[in-house]
């Protein structure tokens, strides 16, 4: 490896690099952690029991625990869909849109074909939230790689169109014609995904995900071409193309892979947790996911811990606001708080490693 | 070399430049110690090949670059400037090769432009139609007349010249440089341009035109310098002393044409084209043919040198090859199979290794890992990749390999390339594109910035594949390296492949710079 | 026939009701992206700006300290924005997202905080409100007084500030140099003009301006906050902004087209007209 000397100083500059891009989303985490102790306190509320209890509430027992992994379900279905996107440098800010067409996609096709055997309408129902959720993505992205057009704006309006399109089903089409509820009928059981433990919400979902989805995607990411490609691109297109790769292509592929995970997210909450679907089937698990995946470093492993984790606080919100009355909303700002701290962060490192790389120029001004 | 400037000198001269040292972070040196001086009302050329060192000298003086050493003396007074707009307070403005004017913006907002303002009535109000008036009325006083409403992205490219040179003008600058203005004009506009300059002369201005082309510099200077490799090469007080061929050799100096352990050409007779080229058309990224018409053809065991000013069509016939760049017209085969516009790929899996100029950019990845860029190019394939899954223990070991074998210096082979320095990057790149077994190398600018230890070792590694009957097209600014280098040289210039020499020990370097810099076609 | 023309001035009066705080906000937007920067976080403001207005009124009970306290946070905001991503060179868009997620949840939580957990089943409500002014005279005109002549202040403002806008883009320097710094900053920088400058100078004029914007919904609009209740008029605004091709007129065109339309569905959904029944 070279001669010790000159190797030294990088290496130090790498170890410190290292440190630092590892640890961040531990700091991430414990720093919003302060600030919420800190607004715990400022509204009156004693921050340690405050804490504990969130803690307590989220992980404190198994009941607890089963319902923060049904929570954190979705939002790692759809960072897990996000990191693709992400490492490709696609950014994929319509997850919440593709969710909701995934989710009356599946809706729709259970109580359509709930008079077949289980689980056929299960799978099918799955399947179509999934490609619902592709097709959503498809317009951004064919924008994207045809014409280069920003996606973060198109799937982001898209999230609007989306929720409003399913709004007006809900009002219309779809609505339950018995209890006049913008919402579906309940799904057929045939279509329900089983329940894991009796008395417990806890479903196969749940554990499809963390026991095949999770390693599946490591695997696709970090061990086959597949993911070598979306990586190459993301961090260097101009290269993968004199490599010989498609960017448009690739692109295509993994915002609609993206939006297909979104999907799959909409579908497991129609078949195993909320059983029909309506208006509010997600509090922003598409948006949370975007911080999750930054979180998790754009790897599964990470990506699930900090799915439960998000899951975690959410799910605690509730309890201490009944118990503690605090304000519920507790959740929703830790969410926004972690995303500009991740965002901040990751942008911020990303920008002192280059700082070794200083413009020579005193004043850009073309020049040759 | 702090000789002090004398009473006359001021008087007489109203820039003097002593000492100058630039040594770009990187390690690159561009000025080794540079004295330069402009006399009141001159024009003065400032002559050499790229790389020489122009460029930075002039945008020392125009306050966009800092000297390392040395110091400036303006209008009598030592200064340091700390941006343009400093030397523009002294009057001193540039017109860079690439032209600093907003596209959508008319020629007479253009000009108005950060214009520091008196007051704040007239900072408020900008009437167009007045301010147009008044442009229109300075252009024709200084004799370089436009259209102030006209939009500047419709004009030709030698408008927008005069549109920097009158902005320049408008702010009353009185020393202007002009870095090579004549690179991107027609021989009619290049005849106006220096009616222009020579009328500008007459009103007392001082003009530096900065230029590789000897015949230019003959044409309209009133004092030569000649810059070589970051120092003075000469200084030629009357241009009636010297013709064209005596300032060609000048600027491209003395030369030993020596070849290191090659064994001799291989056998010639029975030599097999690798890369042949036929009446090929590629546009830029403007839309310009900046290859018209080229025939190049290369063989197996050879290294063919490309020499040309940057800028003449290499980048784009690389590109082409490649299949990056899909051509108008003409064939391009690669070991018998015709591979125009064919994907990229496609062309890689023949056999084509690459080189990139820009490291960086086209290069490596910085944020992947060393083991991770050094199989870029192949971990979809066998053994790297088998039944779709990665084999990273292979890679890894792979990589050990290679950086063991090519000498990289790397922290270790998981850490990201961004902390290896241009030298380990550039030795990284030659292992992995050498790793593919390539039986045709391009390589462009291959030893650009690096030291003399990374230089010596790209050229073994060329010499190497070349013995062991490679075919390497070696596109070089650098004479001595493709003189070093090469079996054969073809000359390119102006998107044509102009002179091609079968035999380098018999060249006569004088007839070659003048292929190259455009005097002989 | 008077019926008639009693819903067409109501609906065209409902249309420019629609108009002034995405239009304001629109306006901002374009200024910025004319400097050189998108600014994704308008969203974002225009809540925060909904949200502080409200509680402000509300507690002041003076609508006006409430527009005053909403341009000032959106000034704040807009800042913030700029020292992330002018000074420290982050990400626009990402920024812009990420801020707009920071004061959802702000928002939410501090709406709860204020008001507790239990709110009551009708929502607090402020009691006095930015009303439209009539002027005398020429809003007894019939049908153009009401819709010409008796609106928001902020609605004159806006159509003032259009031909001001466009005066100050195409006619004076500084509109020159804004635009110089949004069509190549290295130029404009090279010309020695302060491009940082420029830019915070804009986003502080937007900044104002939505955050007065997003007021409108509080305390003008309606008179209580609701979670989102902004609900992507931001992102319409900037929207109108691109579709009116960076012009201060064609974006008031396309917002008011877009006003019409929605002021349109309002309508529909009101007569009963809508898919639900």
């Amino acid at each position: 490896m070279g001669s010790g000397e000159e190797g030294a100083v990088e290496r130090a500059i790498v170890r410190r690099y290292r440190i630092l891009y590892m640890s961040y989303p531990v700091i991430a985490v414990a720093l919003s952690i302060a600030i919420l102790a800190l607004v715990m306190y400022l509204i009156g509320v004693d921050p340690i029991k405050g804490l504990r209890t969130l803690f307590y509430s989220s992980f404190g027992n198994a009941y607890y625990v089963t319902e923060t992994l049904v929570r954190a379900t979705p939002i790692l279905m759809v960072s897990l869909g996000l990191m693709f996107a992400f490492s490709a440098g696609v950014w994929n800010i319509g997850a919440e849109g593709q969710l909701y067409i995934g989710g009356v996609a599946a809706a729709v096709t259970a109580i359509s074909l709930g008079w077949l055997p289980p689980p056929i309408p299960l799978i099918v129902a799955w399947v179509a939230g999934g490609v619902a959720g592709a097709l959503w993505a498809f317009p951004p992205a064919a924008l994207k790689a045809k014409y280069g057009i920003n996606e973060v704006f198109t799937t982001l309006m898209l999230n609007y169109v989306a929720i409003y399109f399913v709004s007006y089903l809900l009002h219309g089409p779809l609505m339950n014609p018995t209890t006049l509820f913008p919402e579906t009928v309940t799904l057929p059981e045939s279509s329900w995904l089983p329940r894991v433990v009796p008395g417990y919400r806890l479903h196969a979902g749940t554990i499809a995900l963390f026991a095949v989805f999770v390693p599946l995607t490591y695997l696709v990411i970090k061990r086959t071409p597949v993911g070598f490609n979306l990586r190459l691109v993301g961090s260097n297109p101009e290269l993968a193309r004199s490599c010989g790769i498609n960017i448009g292509r690739q692109v295509m592929l993994t915002l609609m892979l993206s939006g297909f995970f979104a999907g799959l997210s909409g579908a497991n909450e129609v078949t195993g947790v909320v059983l029909k679907m309506r208006p509010d089937i997600s509090p922003g698990y598409g948006y949370m996911g975007i911080a999750v995946a930054l979180l998790g470093r754009l790897n599964p492993v990470g990506i699930a811990l900090a799915s439960i984790f998000m899951a975690g606080v959410v799910n605690g919100s509730y309890t201490i606001s009944m118990m503690l009355k605090i304000p519920i909303g507790i959740a929703q700002f830790t969410q926004g708080l972690l995303i500009v701290i991740i965002t901040l962060g990751e942008l911020l490192i990303r920008r002192l490693t280059e700082a070794r790389k200083a413009p020579v120029e005193l004043k850009p001004g073309g020049g040759g | 070399m702090q000789t002090r400037v004398s009473g006359r000198e001021l008087l007489r001269d109203v820039v003097v430049m002593e000492g100058i040292v630039k040594v770009y972070p990187g390690g690159t040196v561009a000025l080794r110690g540079v004295d330069f001086s402009l006399r009141y009302g001159e024009i003065h050329c400032l002559l050499g090949e790229n790389g020489a060192g122009k460029t930075t000298l002039m945008k020392i003086l125009a306050g966009s670059l800092r000297p390392d050493l040395g110091r400036v003396v303006v209008k009598g007074e030592e200064v340091r400037f700390r941006s343009p707009a400093d030397a523009a307070k002294l009057g001193i403005g540039m017109v860079h090769q690439h032209f600093s004017l907003i596209p959508s913006f008319t020629v007479a907002e253009n000009i108005v432009l950060g214009y520091p303002e008196e007051g704040v009535r007239q900072k408020l109000k900008l009437d167009i139609e007045v301010l147009a008036e008044e442009i229109r009325r300075f252009s024709e006083d200084v004799g370089l007349p436009v259209n102030p409403n006209a939009l500047t992205r419709e004009l030709p490219a030698g408008m927008k010249q005069r549109v920097e040179i009158l902005r320049l003008l408008y702010r009353r600058a009185d020393v202007l440089i002009l870095d090579e203005p004549t690179s991107i004009l027609t021989p009619l506009e290049v005849g106006e341009l220096f009616k222009a300059l020579r009328k500008l002369k007459a009103q007392g201005k001082t003009i530096v035109l900065v230029t590789h082309k000897p015949r230019e510099a003959l044409a309209i200077a009133d004092r030569i310098t000649v810059l070589r490799r970051g120092r003075v090469a000469a200084r030629i007080e009357d241009p009636g002393e010297i013709d064209e061929s005596g300032l060609a050799e000048l600027i491209v100096g003395e030369r030993v044409a020596t070849s290191v352990s090659k064994v001799g050409n291989l056998a010639r007779g029975v030599r097999r084209p690798a890369l042949t080229v036929k009446d090929l058309y590629v546009l830029d990224d403007r839309g310009v043919e900046a290859v018209k018409g080229l025939d190049l053809e290369l063989y197996e065991g050879e290294i063919l040198g490309v020499a040309g000013v940057v800028g003449n069509g290499q980048r784009e016939l690389v590109e082409a090859i490649l299949g990056l760049r899909r051509p108008v017209k003409g064939r391009i085969t690669l070991l018998g199979v015709e591979v125009t516009g064919k994907p990229v790929g496609e062309v890689i899996s023949l056999g084509l290794a690459y080189i990139p100029e820009e490291r960086l950019l086209r290069g490596v990845s910085t944020e992947l890992s060393v083991a991770e860029n050094l199989v870029v190019k192949q971990y979809g394939k066998e053994p790297f990749c088998r039944r779709y899954l990665i084999n990273v223990k292979l890679i890894k070991e792979f990589a050990r390999g290679a950086v063991r074998e090519y000498n990289i210096v790397a922290p270790d082979i998981n850490s990201p390339v961004k902390f290896l320095s241009g030298g380990n990057i550039q030795r990284l790149i030659i292992a992995r594109e050498l790793s593919l077994n390539p039986r045709v190398v391009i390589a462009e600018q291959p030893t650009a910035g690096l030291d003399v230890k990374a230089t010596n070792f790209v050229h073994e590694k060329l010499i190497e594949l070349r013995n062991r009957g490679v075919a390497v097209l070696l596109i070089s600014a650098d004479l001595d390296e493709i003189l070093k280098l090469s079996d054969r040289i073809a000359v390119i210039s102006g998107g044509r492949i102009v002179k091609v020499y079968d035999c380098v020990e018999a060249i006569d370097l004088r007839e070659l710079s003048e292929y190259m810099l455009g005097i002989r076609r | 026939m008077a019926v008639f023309m009693d819903l067409a001035v109501g609906y065209l009066s409902a249309s420019l009701r629609i108009l002034t705080p995405i239009g304001l906000a629109a306006v901002g937007e374009l200024i910025v992206e004319r400097s050189g920067i998108l600014n994704l976080s308008v969203e974002g403001i225009m809540l925060m700006g909904a949200f502080v207005g409200f509680i402000t009124t509300f507690y002041t009970g003076n609508p006006l300290l409430g527009l005053f306290a909403a341009g000032a946070v959106g000034l704040v905001l807009a800042l913030v924005f700029g020292l992330l991503t002018v000074s420290a060179g982050l990400d626009q868009v990402l920024m812009g997202i990420a801020l707009n997620l920071f004061v959802l949840g702000t928002t939410f939580f501090l709406y709860r905080a204020v008001f507790g957990w239990y709110v009551s089943p009708i929502p607090p409500h402020v009691k006095t409100l930015i009303e439209p002014i009539a002027i005398p005279v020429l809003s007894s005109i019939p049908v153009i007084g009401p819709i010409l002549f008796n609106q928001l202040a902020l609605t004159y403002v806006l159509i003032a500030l259009i031909p001001v806008t466009a005066y100050v883009l195409n006619s004076t320097k500084i509109g020159l140099h804004l635009r110089a710094c949004g069509e190549n900053p290295q130029v404009a920088d090279y010309m020695g003009i302060n491009v940082y400058l420029y830019r915070y100078a804009a986003l502080a004029f937007e900044g104002v301006l939505a955050g007065i914007a997003g007021s409108l919904y509080t305390i003008s609009l309606y008179d209580m906050f609701l979670d989102n209740i902004t609900a992507g008029r931001g992102f319409v605004a900037v929207a109108m902004v691109i579709l009116g091709q960076w012009s201060p007129w064609k974006t008031l065109f396309a917002t008011f087209f877009y006003s019409m339309v929605e002021a349109l569905q309002l309508r529909i959904q009101a007569l009963g007209l809508s898919p639900t029944g």
